[in-house]
């Protein structure tokens, strides 16, 4: 009967699911992981797994950037660069850097994180606490370990971890029969942040990426994150610890890159001219943030100097653009229509100038004559772009325009051309 | 004219009323009423009462009574006797009580959970509180998912859902598992075959995690009428349940007619058309303005009678629109938009599948048509309770087909009447399932070495996993171990997963019209295919088989086509056998290989074959059970070599046919195939094979019951009138031979002989 039963289960593995029969699986000899990696065997009441320690101390650079320069940052920035408010009341002092290596990308309560990586900062040091399960039998140690770890701090920074990261955590407590105790704590998400203000320029927002391009820096030794499953399903069936290193690697330098990009972003922000920030894409980035977050000075000073930078053309016209309508906010009506006039002569294409313009000179110079001009070149360039934009965009336009017209026409009639 | 007046005509019509077989009246009943237990929240009394309903049925307060002392319960009444206030009058009551309990609802399909909310939003509106409902499925917005998880009180879900979307994430959903008092469990009668015992593993899982998070929930069940309801109900939870089935709703007078079409050649013993005398049933309902609604078996024949009937309609003052098709393949919308018309009565007319055998609600229509013996009694019975209103006349119509099942049934009428409905068969031990939901269970809670599943030990099945290296074992328990999301990748409802969709391009946009499974695909989107949608034909251009898409043009052409399938069936492993009388029965595994070979053009009016094409697919293997019965070279020895064969082949398609009267199956659900030697048995074999993956029990059923099969078998090659074998029993002469009837009887007699 028992054979009966394995015989059944073989054919329907190898007939239908595709996988295929494996050996018993042979341990191999190996240094142990904790010595591998410097950490220790950790007793709790919840038995054992292992935490590995490490300080950075005040000055340590990650790439080119110092990351206790984080702390000199106003907490108005955090919340600038997060676009929450609520992240005025992220203390960096206070915060886990955190970053999780789990058996899978797939979310739900089969997916383990059998490493965690906290940072934080202890006056101008950089401390930097690995928690990590030698098997799944270890995983209330683990959270018992994280529960006090994070105990005395109060906010979160990582790079993903409101989509992934902390909701894993929450559910790898709730498996425990815990509360992850940074649930509703300020969380500022770096990778939304990276999203806004470098995804023009890089190819993706990646954190690899990122650590190249931005922070200047070449990792050695690390292990591509796809890979790092297998290599813990290796462990535990083999016993095989050496390519655990560079996980473990990995994830220090994970979480040191966070503090770095934290404190390079806030640089930035608090100063778009301070720093290195010389190409367009970035200023044009910052440019945006900054008139979301109501900062009209800082966000004219980051588009006029990202049209003096080197910049794409099209990313050049949408600057104009925006600078444009900024400055008629602030009531800088001639600096504006110069822009609009620029456009107009430089960009064919574009409606807005004509529009803009028109709308000045009907409602503040009272020049009709002007005015009526300038719907008419408008309406020429609705027609001569109908091909391109459809029927329907083309007739709500021209519907538009139309109305217009017949207004300043009528405006004309009646105060004759321009008040004097 | 009303509907009486039309059946009255009908009667005294001798072409009509020659061909009936039998015409059953059912008296109007006055129904049995009781009060409001006690207990119920005198709020949710009045907001009852001010919707008319007074007092309850004694069914109604019989299950609200039980539930609300938290036994499980099973409701098993026809349609429109008002079990939705079954469950919702004792969880709402509930809720009153305690605000922070919690009930689940789950429906086999989307279309129902959405009936639900709206009935359970009005009744919640009414009581002016704060109990919030929410569906819960594919079509829920991702930004309104995580209010629901936290904040539900009454989750309506399908059994999809549960499995994919709510049981790996448990841990989201700490409130409601920490608090679920109820789970409701209607239209259960669907959970049967693959799809109920996926469902009782579906079950496991979440008692399971239900009871990891300290929750007993008490399950309510809803049923249409079948022979077990209380067995399936206990299969289907594991615990024991309370049936009620006694209906204390009243009923109008009700007609049940069984009409028999025709013998237009009597040698061939072919009647006239099932589908053409259905049209005219049902044209002389709409033209007499009798709301009615058309079955019909295949979604083709639903298209084919759709033409026909907005053809015979058109120039009527409500003209060809008043009639809709309704089947599986439209789009969401699209049955909303018909459901809508139906309820409203400004659509007079629907052929539907039976998509609409579901408690869909579409309100109470005055007719129904169904188009050949729907292949159950169940079905029949649910079909026909379409048309029902509680206080008027109403009628049902069954039109029989030439095939050998619906001639036994209209030709015996009163084993029909007689007979209790089947027995709906599950089978959650079927071990490739079990394995499935074992993984998706280890991968929400680690097992526990010993812990049971289902009532068993699973050890072995754990560690065979572990020796996989899909769970890993620690210390005494067994841990999900694999980068991968088992639920997503089993599912509940047929072994093919990805669906393919068909894509008409025709218009200045591609758009989806349709969609077919991927077992079905090689016959009915291969390229040249007609594909018919709402009355529409479209010829598939091009399949692309790996990106699962058929590009389709708009045509109008007067053929559709039905493509034929080479099947082989290999024995892998005999799980029990027995000599039986002078022939051999046994049941086992199987290995199916399906080849659809080459597709037939049909003539739309006339049904005549003209002119056919190579379909080049990819075969399609399938791993199942099977029932087979062999015939000893001692017995056939005494045949000439070609009498064999003519006589397994006429048999086969009478056991084919027979065979579902056993079983709660469609009758395309088993395939049979006949062997004149079998490379297993060696033997001439006849196979009866489970068209679902790893089989569902149909095999061993077929295996018990062997003796009465080939008795009614007998039966209905002995009582069929023609002489050399025609559709309706083994065959017709061109597919059997001139002996093939005879043969096969000989083969039947000889095979029940005693040794």
């Amino acid at each position: 009967m028992v054979e009966d039963l394995r015989q059944q289960l073989e054919r329907l593995v190898s007939g239908r699911l595709g996988t295929t029969h494996l050996q018993r699986p042979e341990r191999v000899r190996s240094r142990p992981i904790e010595e591998l990696v410097g950490g220790e065997v950790r007793e709790a009441s919840h038995g054992t797994c292992v935490v590995v320690d490490q300080i950075y101390p005040a000055g340590y650079q990650q790439g080119q950037v110092e990351i206790s320069s984080a702390l000199s940052h106003r907490s108005q920035t955090v919340a600038g660069i997060g676009r929450d408010p609520g992240l005025e009341a992220l203390e960096l002092q206070k915060s886990a850097f955190l970053d999780v290596e789990t058996t899978g990308l797939a979310g739900g309560a089969g997916t383990y994180a059998f490493l965690v990586g906290i940072g934080w900062f202890d006056g101008q040091d950089f401390r930097l606490r690995q928690v990590f399960m030698r098997d799944y039998g270890e995983e209330p140690a683990l959270v018992s370990a994280l529960e006090e770890t994070l105990e005395p701090l109060s906010g979160v920074v990582s790079f993903n971890g409101k989509a992934f990261d902390v909701p894993l955590l929450e559910t790898r407590f709730i498996m425990s029969r815990r509360r992850f105790p940074l649930s509703s704590a300020p969380h500022l998400d770096l990778l939304h942040m990276a999203r806004r203000l470098w995804s023009l320029r890089l190819e993706n927002c990646r954190l690899s990426s990122l650590e190249t391009e931005i922070l200047g820096l070449e990792r050695h030794g690390d292990v591509p994150s796809h890979l790092v499953p297998q290599l813990y399903f290796d462990y535990l069936r083999h016993g095989r610890a050496e390519p655990l290193e560079g996980v473990f690697y990995h994830n220090a330098q994970d979480i040191l890159s966070l503090a770095a990009l934290t404190a390079l972003s806030c640089t930035v922000y608090e100063d778009p001219l301070s720093h290195e920030t010389t190409c367009g894409e970035d200023l044009y980035s910052l440019g945006r943030l900054y008139s979301l977050a109501g900062l009209g000075d800082r966000a004219e000073i980051a588009l006029r100097a990202a049209l003096d930078a080197p910049i794409p053309e099209e990313l050049r016209w949408q600057t104009v653009h925006h600078l444009s309508f900024h400055l008629k906010r602030q009531g800088m009506w001639p600096e504006a229509i110069e822009l609009w006039q620029l456009a107009i002569e430089e960009n064919h294409g574009r409606l807005y100038p004509f529009l803009e313009l028109a709308k000045y000179y009907e409602h503040r110079a009272k020049d009709f004559q002007t005015a009526e001009a300038l719907v008419l070149r408008a309406m020429e360039l609705v027609q001569a772009s109908a091909a391109s934009r459809g029927t329907w965009w083309t007739e709500r336009r021209l519907g538009e325009l139309e109305h217009r017209l017949r207004r300043v026409q009528l405006k004309r009639a009646r105060h004759g051309d321009g008040e004097s | 004219m009303k509907l009486s007046q039309v059946l009255t005509q009908m009667q005294a019509t001798p072409k009509l009323r020659d061909h009936v077989t039998a015409w059953k009246v059912t008296p109007r009943s006055e129904g049995t009423f009781a009060d409001f237990p006690v207990s119920v929240d005198p709020r949710l009394v009045s907001v009852l009462r001010e919707r008319g309903i007074e007092r309850l049925f004694t069914h109604q307060r019989e299950a609200i009574e039980a539930v609300l002392q938290g036994e499980n319960v099973v409701v098993v009444t026809p349609t429109a006797s008002g079990k939705t206030l079954c469950y919702n009058v004792p969880i709402l009551n509930s809720l009153l009580e305690n605000s922070e309990s919690r009930a689940m609802y789950l429906f086999p399909t989307k279309a129902l959970s959405q009936d639900q909310l709206d009935e359970l939003h009005g009744l919640i509106t009414d009581l002016g509180v704060d109990i919030k409902t929410y569906t819960y499925d594919g079509d829920t917005p991702v930004n309104a998912r995580k209010a629901i998880r936290a904040a539900g009180h009454v989750v309506i879900t399908n059994p999809d859902m549960l499995h994919t979307g709510i049981l790996p994430h448990h841990t989201k959903w700490v409130k409601l598992f920490e608090n679920l008092q109820y789970v409701v469990i209607d239209e259960v009668h669907q959970y049967r075959g693959v799809f109920g015992s996926h469902l009782a593993n579906v079950i496991r899982r979440l008692k399971r995690i239900c009871q990891w998070y300290g929750a007993d929930p008490t399950f309510v069940l809803c049923s249409a009428t079948i022979a077990n309801p209380d067995e399936l109900a206990r299969r289907l939870i594991e615990e024991d349940v309370r049936l009620i089935d006694t209906d204390g709703s009243p009923k109008g007078e009700k007609h049940f007619v069984f009409y028999n079409p025709p013998v237009v050649n009597k040698e061939l013993g072919i009647r006239r058309s099932s589908v053409h005398e259905a049209r005219s049933m049902a044209r002389n309902f709409l033209l007499n303005d009798v709301q009615t609604i058309v079955f019909a078996r295949r979604r083709k024949t639903v298209e084919v009678l759709l033409s026909y009937l907005q053809e015979d309609l058109k120039g009527t003052r409500r003209g060809r629109k008043q009639v809709r098709g309704y089947r599986g393949g439209y789009l969401p919308q699209e049955r909303r938009e018909i459901e809508k018309g139906l309820r409203e009565g400004k659509v007079r007319g629907v052929v539907a599948t039976n998509a609409l055998e579901l408690g869909i609600d579409i309100g109470a229509l005055d007719a129904c048509v169904i188009t050949g013996y729907p292949g159950t009694i169940t079905s029949t019975w649910q079909q026909a309770g379409r048309a029902g209103r509680r206080a008027d006349v109403s009628c049902a119509v069954l039109v029989a087909s030439s095939s050998p099942l619906d001639q036994y049934i209209v030709t015996h009428p009163e084993y029909f009447f007689a007979q209790p409905p089947e027995h709906a068969l599950v089978n959650p031990d079927n071990l490739l399932i079990l394995l499935s939901h074992i993984k998706c269970a280890a991968f929400e809670l680690p097992f526990q070495e010993g812990e049971p599943y289902g009532g068993q030990s699973i050890d072995q099945i754990l560690q065979f996993l572990e020796e996989q290296g899909i769970l890993h074992k620690a210390g005494d328990t067994y841990h999900w171990s694999a980068d991968a999301y088992p639920a997503g990748e089993i599912s509940l409802r047929t072994a093919a997963r990805d669906n393919f969709v068909i894509i008409d391009t025709s218009g200045s946009e591609p758009r989806v019209i349709g969609e077919v499974d991927s077992f079905s695909a090689p016959t009915t989107v291969h390229e040249d295919a007609i594909y018919i949608h709402q009355g529409e034909q479209y010829q598939i251009d091009t399949l692309d088989w790996e990106g699962k898409k058929a590009y389709a043009t708009h045509v109008d052409v007067d053929y559709y086509t039905q493509a034929s399938l080479a099947v082989e069936v290999r024995v892998i492993d005999e799980f029990q056998a027995e000599r039986i009388q002078r022939c051999d029965k046994a049941h086992g595994e199987v290995l199916l290989s399906a080849l659809a070979t080459i597709y037939k053009k049909i003539k739309l009016w006339t049904h005549e074959n003209i002119g056919w094409g190579d379909v080049r697919l990819p075969e399609q293997e399938m791993q199942t059970t099977a029932y087979w019965l062999s015939f000893p070279e001692e017995l056939t020895a005494t045949f000439k070599a070609s009498d064999v064969e003519s006589g397994l082949v006429g048999l086969s398609n009478v056991l084919a046919n027979v065979a579902p009267l056993f079983l709660m199956c469609d009758p395309g659900d088993v395939g049979v195939k006949a062997e004149v030697r079998s490379p297993h048995t060696k033997k001439a074999t006849i196979f009866i094979y489970d068209r679902v993956p790893a089989g569902i029990g149909f095999a061993e059923k077929l295996y018990r019951v062997h003796g009465q099969l080939l008795h009614a078998a007998e039966q209905l090659i002995g009582d069929c009138g023609c002489p050399t074998g025609c559709p309706s029993c083994v065959g017709p002469e061109d597919e059997i031979g001139t002996r093939g009837k005879r043969n096969a009887l000989r083969l039947l007699e000889e095979a029940r002989k005693d040794n």
